[in-house]
């Protein structure tokens, strides 16, 4: 039938030139400390602020230490931005590690670094 | 990047529950905007009203339960899966309850009962504005699951508007051809002249609803490409573009077709020594052509809700090279 031939000729069409599909998602854009960055003390927490509103109820972010312990209380969620209390620890390299949901329901997950020290 | 199993199965489950959800609303849209003006209060017209409401019921019901397929698959996709699978409870509760999506999906599940109700009972039905409102909530309050409802700032507001009137204008075109076509075939069914008769009114007051709600597509469509795209170079270079110039492509398509129809074949059904049945058989498998890329249209927005905006590639666009 025509009509069945037109609309498979459309959906080849869709298929062949359509990208393929990746996942979308929040992207952190910027963190304080920054990423990478290197401040004279540790923080009293750390806040990374995302493209994009968040779902708290899917929201982890965990930060270590240089000796590698958990470093970070109970993360708040507030529109976009995330506020994550840090406990003491010493100079050295801190891990951050987040994985978030945005209102839209796309998951992403990252990590970087700071360092506190000279 | 090649998407896995259950990015794919989210992306046709999302565009089919768009295209149901839209035929719900433009099937009574089609009654209340549509029958009703063109047409004076008879039997002829309470039986395709009668008709519409069975057509949204039925569309109604394909989305409720494409919209549950929805919400577990997207459980299973925050749990970590590539699998269209189960997802698990302790993902799936709070995805339902903790989250704008699942505060949403309970909201829109109440206007689907209710939506139920109204075409059901007898006494709602003599009021169909009830329906009418119903429908269109259920609709556009997808709005505030997309990109559009989790964007911040001063134009926020603005393109969560936009996308609501977009999704409202495709649904009162699109989601009407269905109910057109039934109405230009009727009297192929009924062999009854008075069936013919009507259907002039009808294409003439389809075109009149129809044209403002281009308009309003163009409109909204433009507002929310400023706001997702943001520069014209990001079309070409993103996957997210690039699906917008394919979903272009079919807008203008089905534009050619509605203008075609329009100004060529819907004048003859006028002309007192043409074939009207001929006309209104062209007439409706033009429709049907037009409800296919319209379905296609609904595939292809379903695929742009899992990308990435492309906006969020316009710092790397503009990045000293």
């Amino acid at each position: 039938m025509m009509i069945v031939r037109k609309a498979a000729l459309v959906a080849a069409t869709i298929v062949l030139i359509a990208p393929s599909l990746a996942r979308a998602h929040a992207m952190l854009e910027r963190a304080e400390p920054r990423v990478g960055s290197t401040v004279p003390s540790a923080p009293a927490q750390i806040r990374l602020v995302f493209s994009q509103a968040l779902e708290g109820a899917f929201t982890m972010v965990g930060v270590t230490d240089p000796a590698g312990r958990p470093a970070g209380g109970k993360a708040r969620v507030s529109g976009s931005e995330i506020v994550v209390p840090l406990k003491g620890g010493g100079p050295g390299v801190y891990r951050v590690k987040w994985k978030v949901l945005s209102k839209d329901t796309h998951a992403t997950e990252g990590n970087y670094s700071f360092t506190v020290g000279p | 990047m090649e998407a896995d199993a259950l990015t794919w199965t989210l992306a046709v489950i999302r565009g089919v529950h768009l295209a149901t959800a839209s035929g719900a609303f433009g099937a009574l849209a089609f009654d209340s905007l549509i029958l009703r003006s063109a047409v004076k209060a008879s039997l002829r017209r309470d039986a395709i009203s009668a008709q519409c409401r069975r057509l949204a019921l039925f569309w109604l019901v394909f989305a409720v339960l494409t919209g549950a397929a929805w919400l577990v698959l997207l459980a299973a996709q925050i749990a970590g899966s590539t699998e269209p699978v189960l997802p698990p409870r302790e993902t799936l509760l709070p995805l339902i309850f903790d989250t704008r999506f699942g505060g949403i999906a309970l909201i829109r599940l109440i206007l689907a009962l209710f939506l139920a109700v109204a075409l059901l009972n007898a006494k709602l039905q003599r009021l169909p504005a009830i329906a009418f409102v119903l429908a269109l909530a259920f609709l556009v309050a997808i709005a505030w699951t997309g990109h559009a409802g989790s964007g911040e700032g001063e134009y926020a507001d603005a393109h969560l508007f936009a996308d609501a009137v977009h999704a409202a204008s495709a649904a009162i075109w699109v989601g009407g051809l269905l109910p057109l076509m039934l109405v230009l075939l009727r009297s192929r069914r009924t062999r009854d002249a008075a069936d013919a008769a009507i259907a002039p009114g009808i294409v003439l007051r389809f075109s009149d609803i129809a044209l403002p709600c281009v308009v309003l597509l163009l409109g909204s469509g433009l507002v929310n490409a400023w706001m997702l795209v943001g520069d014209p170079r990001l079309l070409l270079v993103t996957e997210h573009g690039r699906a917008l110039l394919v979903k272009a492509g079919l807008f203008a398509a089905m534009l050619m077709l509605a203008a075609l129809n329009r100004f060529i074949v819907a004048p003859q059904l006028l002309r007192p020594r043409a074939d009207h049945a001929s006309a209104r058989m062209a007439l409706a498998r033009s429709a049907a052509l037009e409800l296919v890329l319209g379905l296609c249209i609904y595939l292809v927005v379903g695929a742009m809700g899992q990308m990435h905006p492309a906006i969020h590639f316009l710092e790397q666009l503009l990045a000293p090279t």
